[in-house]
């Protein structure tokens, strides 16, 4: 039966895939293969619309995966069945964390942890800035400046700090401007 | 702790979920005004820790992030809540997409208005960093901690979980040394 199929495939996914949503990407490839769901060309498109729609990219490529396969039901299935064993897992993680709250070695390592995330979301902030704010090239020192998505992205991050605005609110203000100007 | 407090974890993470556009680091700007602004309920360091542990567990970021939140919210329960919540929006928005919009979602000023959101969402980013870098980066060795790994990965593109790890075991290292010395 597909959905059991569909279970047992996307709780392997999540069972393996670290590194979020994208590295769920290899195996939805290995999927066209071993399955007649979906092709390697529709995978492009559900890339595509996951990643321009709200929430995060590896629901929403199981979701869209699992009903293209098994319409609604398979769409929920493959996704409750993505998350269930990191849902699991964090469960165990979290009680162990309450336990030894205060262990000096729990306090060691989020020490030197903290400093690494930062150097994760710095990371994260200058991809993105690389893809909206730069033209493609080989090597990022050749690439041209956009300059209008600079000014944006510098209008934003004024009123950002000038004003207590909730993070919507600019990405409404964004989503009305991109649709009159190209970026 | 009611079934209640389960509901309003439930939409709270649903708003996060919805409000979201991006991968699991676009969700820190969304996570951080509801659980911490508006709800109080964790604090930052508390946020930046289930991030890192979300970041090495096999699964979606997002997904484990507010799985382990909810977590200290209102254990199992408050788990599945958040994670739920979490993917109920996307289930949502995707299926009606496949069902009956995937055509208009190809079609070029759609892509337009998604370029001005990354626009967007970098601006989120860079103004949240900001403020974790002041609660990450506290003395000179967390300043080095946080210098090589973001040479390690902009420069030698080494996976952020060996990121994690090779951190928490540099953290383990320097904090016993100091004990010893002091």
């Amino acid at each position: 039966m597909i959905y059991w199929t569909l279970f047992w495939e996307f709780l392997k996914i999540g069972m393996v895939a670290i590194g979020g949503g994208l590295a769920t990407l290899p195996f939805l490839y290995d999927l066209t293969v071993k399955t007649n769901w979906f092709t390697a060309a529709m995978l492009v498109d559900m890339i595509a619309i996951s990643e321009s729609t709200p929430g995060p990219i590896g629901i929403n490529m199981a979701t869209y995966a699992g009903f293209t396969a098994g319409s609604f039901a398979g769409g929920v299935i493959a996704s409750l069945a993505l998350i269930m064993p990191g849902v699991i897992l964090m469960m165990f993680i979290g009680n162990a964390m309450q336990k030894f709250k205060n262990s000096p070695l729990l306090l060691k390592v989020f020490y030197g942890i903290r400093p690494a995330v930062a150097a994760l979301i710095a990371y994260a902030a200058w991809e993105i800035i690389k893809v909206t704010m730069l033209s493609q090239s080989e090597q990022f020192w050749q690439a041209e400046l956009k300059y209008p998505a600079i000014g944006f992205f510098l209008f934003l991050l004024f009123i950002l700090k000038r004003f207590k605005i909730h993070p919507v609110a600019i990405i409404a203000m964004a989503a009305i401007v991109g649709s009159i100007v190209q970026f | 702790m009611n079934m209640n407090k389960n509901l309003e974890i439930f939409v709270s993470f649903a708003r996060i979920g919805a409000m979201t556009f991006g991968g699991g680091y676009a969700m820190i700007p969304i996570l951080r005004k509801e659980v911490i602004d508006i709800k109080g309920w964790i604090s930052e360091e508390q946020m930046m820790d289930a991030y890192a542990i979300a970041q090495v567990s096999p699964g979606i970021i997002a997904v484990n992030t507010s799985a382990l939140i909810g977590f200290q919210l209102n254990r199992k329960k408050g788990a599945l809540s958040a994670a739920l919540g979490q993917v109920f929006p996307s289930i949502l928005i995707i299926t009606l997409i496949a069902a009956f919009l995937q055509e208009a979602f190809l079609i070029p000023v759609i892509a337009q208005i998604f370029a001005a959101i990354r626009i967007a969402v970098a601006a989120l980013i860079i103004h949240t960093a900001t403020t974790l870098f002041k609660k990450g980066i506290i003395d000179i060795f967390s300043g080095i901690i946080f210098t090589l790994a973001f040479v390690a990965i902009v420069i030698f593109a080494v996976s952020p979980v060996y990121i994690v790890i090779l951190s928490a075991v540099f953290g383990i290292l320097v904090k016993s040394l100091q004990g010893r010395i002091t």
